[in-house]
């Protein structure tokens, strides 16, 4: 089983169990409690992603910088444009 | 299979198949096709290809298109103004953005593919997933503005404005490059650009459908009160 297969599986499985949980808690009244949850979901993910992103930002903007490929040479030859109506006339 | 590509911006695929042929597409890409071609929409590969088609930007179920009787025309759009692009995947595999595949011939496999590395996958503009073509025929992909393609020699860098980056093939490595606080800051391009290094080609996008929708949003009507 390839990692993608995994993955898809994984992904199915969280949302499944997600729709089982909300059916649940909708089912057994709990409307209040679904509703922080939530909330808190909400806001713990986006706490995280947004710590993540500065994080991980500042990691590879030191550890990856910008330099100067001298042996990258390109002229206009090399870029063929996609325009075949262009290339007809 | 033969086809044509014809408009400039917002192009159509003409692909005209005889009977035996059978040409995959995207749901809802066909515009027209002749009265003898037949369309079935199949999940193609069972459940599993289907999730994962979903999860890179493609649809669930493929439509298949078969001619009975004599050749079928079957002309196809994207969902954007943009190019449509034939790469030949019998020469080797193509990584493309989410949402890039359009149609094939049936001989084409088209997978979900992940970015490697965590630094790609976060500011490389593209994301963890990507579509993977390969096998045997020819693929089309769409994306917003116009394309470029350059074939780059092994070790060759090309530095290309995050998410500008269409397609590739398999040979090429995917990476980022900080360009500095400054440049960052005033320079329009944001804190990392997206390095392609060769050897393989590279599929460039003139503007990506999120560029376009923010230069559009200033002029959206807005209600008033």
């Amino acid at each position: 089983m390839k990692s993608q297969d995994i993955y898809a599986i994984l992904y199915l499985l969280v949302i499944v169990a997600l729709v089982i949980f909300v059916a649940y808690m909708v089912i057994t009244g709990q409307y209040e409690t679904l509703g922080i949850l939530i909330i808190a979901a909400v806001v713990v993910i986006a706490i995280m992603m947004i710590a993540g992103y500065f994080i991980f930002g500042a990691y590879y903007a030191v550890k990856q910088r910008d330099k100067v490929h001298t042996d990258s040479g390109m002229s206009l030859e090399d870029v063929q444009e996609v325009d075949r109506e262009m290339e007809k006339q | 299979m033969k086809y044509t590509i014809t408009g400039s911006n917002l192009q159509f695929v003409n692909a005209e198949i005889q009977p035996g042929e059978t040409l995959l597409s995207n749901a809802g890409a066909m515009v027209t096709m002749s009265g003898n071609v037949e369309m079935k929409s199949k999940m193609e590969g069972g459940f599993l290809a289907g999730l994962k088609r979903s999860l890179s930007g493609s649809s669930f179920m493929l439509v298949n298109y078969t001619a009975t009787g004599g050749a079928g025309l079957i002309s196809l759009a994207g969902k954007a103004p943009g190019k449509i692009l034939d790469v030949d995947v019998g020469k080797g595999a193509w990584l493309c953005q989410k949402t890039a595949f359009l149609c094939s011939e049936n001989s084409v496999n088209m997978d979900m593919a992940f970015q490697k590395r965590l630094g790609s996958i976060f500011f490389g503009g593209e994301g963890l997933i990507l579509q993977r073509l390969s096998g045997t025929g020819i693929a089309f992909i769409h994306a917003c503005g116009d394309f470029n393609i350059v074939e780059l020699a092994p070790g060759q860098v090309l530095k290309v404005s995050t998410a500008n980056a269409v397609a590739w093939t398999e040979g090429v490595k995917y990476d980022i490059a900080s360009l500095g606080l400054k440049n960052a800051l005033f320079g329009g391009e944001g804190l990392f650009v997206t390095t392609l290094t060769g050897p393989g080609k590279v599929v460039i996008q003139s503007m990506t459908l999120q560029d376009l929708a923010l230069s559009l949003y200033p002029f959206m009507p807005k209600e008033s009160n």
